[in-house]
């Protein structure tokens, strides 16, 4: 936590940040709502056994550069819970692009030879995420198109995070290479997650409401199950608490909530077994990452047992 | 593996592997069963 701490501080110090209030308050707020995946720097960075005291800029671009991502998601969702709502459109729109840019300027402050290797990961990761939301704007109804998009919107984030604290680490290119790649993996694993719990949740999320197809909808559209002329009927009523709920447990009958698991424990497989092939000095910070993805796997699987 | 093939092995009739028997049970549960444990997991805990 102190680390955290130490990186938010890095930017609420950046002259950027002290001219310009609303970034202010977003780095404020960030004290006390730590990012998803802020530590993976420092996961990476313990498995191949780095100097954790380098990693501030790290894991100050990874917090700046997840809130900069954070916002073009609200904007492009429509989301209500977002800060478009409260300062503009367009207001919003220049917060994201200061903090998306203030992820790669405080990598400068990195040791000479990470800066330049650093800055590049982070600029590439915002290229390659910005490429994914453009896919997933275009609302994909293929399952080649959604995993095209779940690959390219949510892997470069994870993958970048864990790439960066082997590189901070002085792992050498192969060993980052491989971290990227194991972060690649747990990326897609967690747009499952998010599908899941977008799908399930109550009143009705944008997915439901914007036509989008995150993947336990996409099976039930797809399935040759008995009741998919009705789901596709009630996805037009969502708004309807009782339709919603039809709806939803439609996705449970139907298997797509299954299928979703299956997805989970497939990656979960391929992920551990690329942990293995890597040449770390202590696996268990990624591991532990698996154990947690798997962990609500295992208790719904607990809890249906026959 | 694709939407088809899963729904196919899911809903046969022949004797499955464990892992299919445990997925097939989650088809017969309650939405309730099903958001109990989602709530009781937080999955949103990640992406809030």
């Amino acid at each position: 936590m102190e680390r955290y701490l130490k990186a938010v501080h890095l930017l609420l110090e950046h002259p950027q940040t002290l001219r310009w209030p609303e970034l202010q308050q977003a780095c404020q707020r960030a004290l006390t709502h730590k990012p998803v995946a802020w530590d993976f720097p420092l996961r990476a960075c313990q498995a191949t056994d780095g100097d954790e005291s380098l990693l501030t800029p790290a894991l100050a671009a990874m917090t700046c550069a997840h809130m900069g991502i954070l916002l073009v998601d609200d904007l492009l969702d429509e989301d209500p819970r977002g800060l478009q709502h409260q300062i503009g459109v367009g207001r919003a729109a220049n917060l994201s692009t200061a903090l998306l840019g203030m992820a790669a300027d405080v990598l400068q402050n990195a040791q000479p030879a990470l800066s330049q290797p650093a800055m590049a990961a982070i600029v590439r990761m915002q290229m390659d995420t910005a490429y994914g939301q453009e896919l997933d704007v275009q609302n994909p109804a293929s399952e080649e198109d959604y995993w095209a998009v779940a690959h390219a919107k949510s892997s470069p984030y994870f993958a970048t995070g864990l790439y960066l604290g082997a590189l901070f680490a002085g792992a050498g290119g192969e060993s980052a290479s491989q971290c990227y790649e194991f972060g690649a993996l747990f990326g897609e694993m967690l747009q499952i997650h998010d599908d899941l719990n977008d799908c399930l949740s109550a009143p009705a999320n944008v997915d439901w409401l914007q036509g989008r197809s995150p993947l336990p909808i996409l099976y039930a559209e797809l399935a040759p199950h008995g009741r998919q002329a009705r789901f596709k009927e009630l996805r037009s009523q969502v708004n309807d608490p009782a339709a919603l709920q039809e709806a939803q447990s439609i996705l449970v009958s139907s298997g797509a909530i299954s299928y979703c698991i299956n997805e989970l424990i497939l990656r979960e497989k391929q992920a551990r077994e690329h942990l293995s092939q890597m040449q770390l000095q202590n696996s268990s910070p990624l591991g532990e990452l698996l154990d947690q993805m798997l962990a609500p796997v295992q208790r719904l699987m607990a809890r249906v047992a026959r | 593996m694709s939407i088809q093939a899963f729904h196919a092995s899911l809903f046969a009739q022949d004797e499955q592997p464990a892992l299919v028997t445990e997925l097939f049970n989650i088809t017969e549960a309650s939405l309730s069963e099903i958001l109990a444990v989602r709530s009781e997991l937080a999955w949103d805990a990640w992406t809030e």
